[in-house]
């Protein structure tokens, strides 16, 4: 008997959105594909070192799979998983309390005492961004990690996050300043370096 | 080693960028659920009853919102946002109306009636008698009515507390009845109006070590909510954890029983890590049986618990 077997990887990342809305088997794949990169790394910039930022992504892949007769299409995917990102990301950050006061589990924690033997290692100081990210207000946070580390432009940080450009702006002025406070506080950032313009 | 706000950025997108192994491991780990939903049902189309239904209700709101926005001629609307970007600041909305502002929330309605939409922080409004219609400040659990008055609105993670420094407000809470306060009074407070709100309030009290009645009926109101099995989870588990430090270990107990049917695939191991802590507690060793196998044998909570029940039935 001969098995035909399929790589995925070879399927066109783009899946055709009416093949998707067919429940075509491949058709899922290529999206969930195409998508989870971006999602992961949402999880992982905003969902913070206590946050199991793959569980996330995957549930937030799951969520889309059972809605997507609620998706208008193509070109509001990217949105519609941002918004889905949010809600699960706060929902594991609620676990992440749970599991802070769980009897002997092992919690993620960063101490913010300054301890420059601590953050000798680029891993550390990574784990330090996470924190500071994860403690800002969340609708700050997103703000500074799509313009500031995603390189995303206003406009389509706009579109993304439906939030006016005025208010956006003045956000991301503020995340700014409270990031660099926070980094200067835990000795990351030299207290000489430039202010937020 | 010192960082840069760019090299902080560089080090945050660098080191948190989605490599392909783990795209192709939790898109491999998607597997059964995308063969799960493939081929599934077709995507659920309007019916032609429900198009109409949707028709004749959307009129009936664009009536309402040019009914309700429409302003008095001589009335200015009132547009903006705050952010709580810039600490404490005062704003004066129309002649004899006057803010201070810690915190964010939208300004909307007109100078005759201005209209505060808060969502966090504190606002403080003074107003001289007879200089607007009327004032309104909303939150998602509260909306204080003024006419002359001096107030504080403050919102955080245990509702919204509104301060009455002259005059007197009516606060509505949710869909309670209204309810005057008067300067000097005890501040009012209007409770989160969601299940996740409560929940949230729940875990404030829990971490400024609130009485825990407090703290359990914050979290019986959330259940009145009928919340999705996830956050009943939530809740239940937060209540156990409460009774666990009160120590009513059967009240604990009880409750993680309660959460552990609905936790399966997605809380089963915290949960049944707490149940063998309150076992352990309970000195259960029925309960200890049940869980120990769910931990590794070499965890501190898996050892304790071995010890309390050979301490009760003795060298084997």
């Amino acid at each position: 008997m001969t098995v035909h077997t399929t790589d995925l990887r070879t399927l066109p990342v783009q899946a055709a959105w009416a093949d998707v809305l067919r429940r075509d088997r491949f058709a899922l794949d290529a999206l969930c594909r195409q998508w989870m990169p971006t999602v992961l790394q949402w999880c992982r910039r905003l969902g913070g070192p206590s946050v199991d930022a793959e569980a996330a992504a995957q549930e937030d892949l799951i969520v889309m799979l059972d809605r997507l007769d609620r998706i208008d299409g193509p070109e509001v995917v990217q949105s519609w998983l941002f918004s889905a990102t949010r809600r699960i990301l706060s929902q594991h950050r609620r676990r992440a309390w749970f599991r802070r006061w769980l009897p002997g589990a092992s919690v993620d924690q960063v101490a913010s005492a300054t301890n420059p033997e601590r953050r000798s290692s680029a891993r550390e100081a990574l784990t330090e961004v996470q924190d500071i990210v994860s403690r800002l207000p969340p609708r700050l946070a997103e703000v500074w990690v799509l313009v500031q580390v995603e390189a995303r432009t206003v406009p389509e940080v706009v579109e993304l996050t439906g939030v006016p450009e005025g208010t956006l702006r003045t956000r991301l002025r503020r995340a700014r300043h409270l990031v660099l406070t926070e980094a200067r506080a835990r000795g990351l950032v030299d207290t000489d370096h430039s202010e937020v313009s | 080693m010192s960082h840069t706000e760019e090299s902080l950025q560089n080090l945050l997108r660098d080191g948190t960028r989605a490599t392909t192994d783990d795209v192709d491991q939790l898109v491999s780990g998607l597997g059964p659920h995308v063969a799960a939903r493939a081929l599934g049902p077709p995507p659920r189309k309007l019916s032609r009853m429900g198009w109409m239904a949707g028709g004749v209700l959307a009129i009936a709101a664009g009536a309402l919102v040019v009914v309700w926005t429409t302003p008095p001629p001589e009335a200015v609307p009132l547009d903006a946002a705050w952010t709580a970007q810039d600490g404490l600041t005062v704003h004066t909305l129309a002649q004899g109306v006057e803010v201070s502002i810690d915190g964010s929330g939208t300004l909307g309605g007109t100078s005759r009636h201005p209209e505060v939409a808060w969502s966090r922080g504190s606002i403080s409004v003074a107003v001289v008698p007879g200089a607007v219609d009327g004032l309104t400040v909303s939150t998602p659990e509260a909306r204080v009515q003024i006419t002359g008055t001096e107030f504080i609105v403050a919102r955080d993670a245990l509702g919204t507390h509104v301060t009455v420094a002259r005059g007197s407000v009516d606060v509505t809470c949710g869909e309670a009845s209204t309810q005057a306060v008067k300067a000097g009074a005890p501040p009012a407070l209007c409770l989160p109006q969601t299940a996740g709100g409560l929940l949230g309030r729940a875990q404030a009290l829990y971490d400024a070590q609130a009485a825990p009645t407090d703290i359990t009926a914050s979290l019986s109101a959330a259940l009145e909510y009928q919340p999705s099995n996830a956050l009943t989870v939530e809740i239940l588990a937060t209540r156990a954890l409460t009774l666990q430090r009160t120590n009513d270990l059967d009240g604990a107990w009880a409750a993680t029983m309660e959460a552990l049917p609905l936790a399966k695939g997605f809380r089963q191991d915290d949960l049944n890590r707490l149940a063998l802590s309150i076992a352990t507690s309970r000195e259960d060793c029925t309960g200890i049986a049940t869980f120990l196998d769910t931990i590794p044998t070499e965890d501190a909570l898996a050892v304790q618990a071995r010890a309390v029940c050979a301490t009760f039935e003795g060298p084997q």
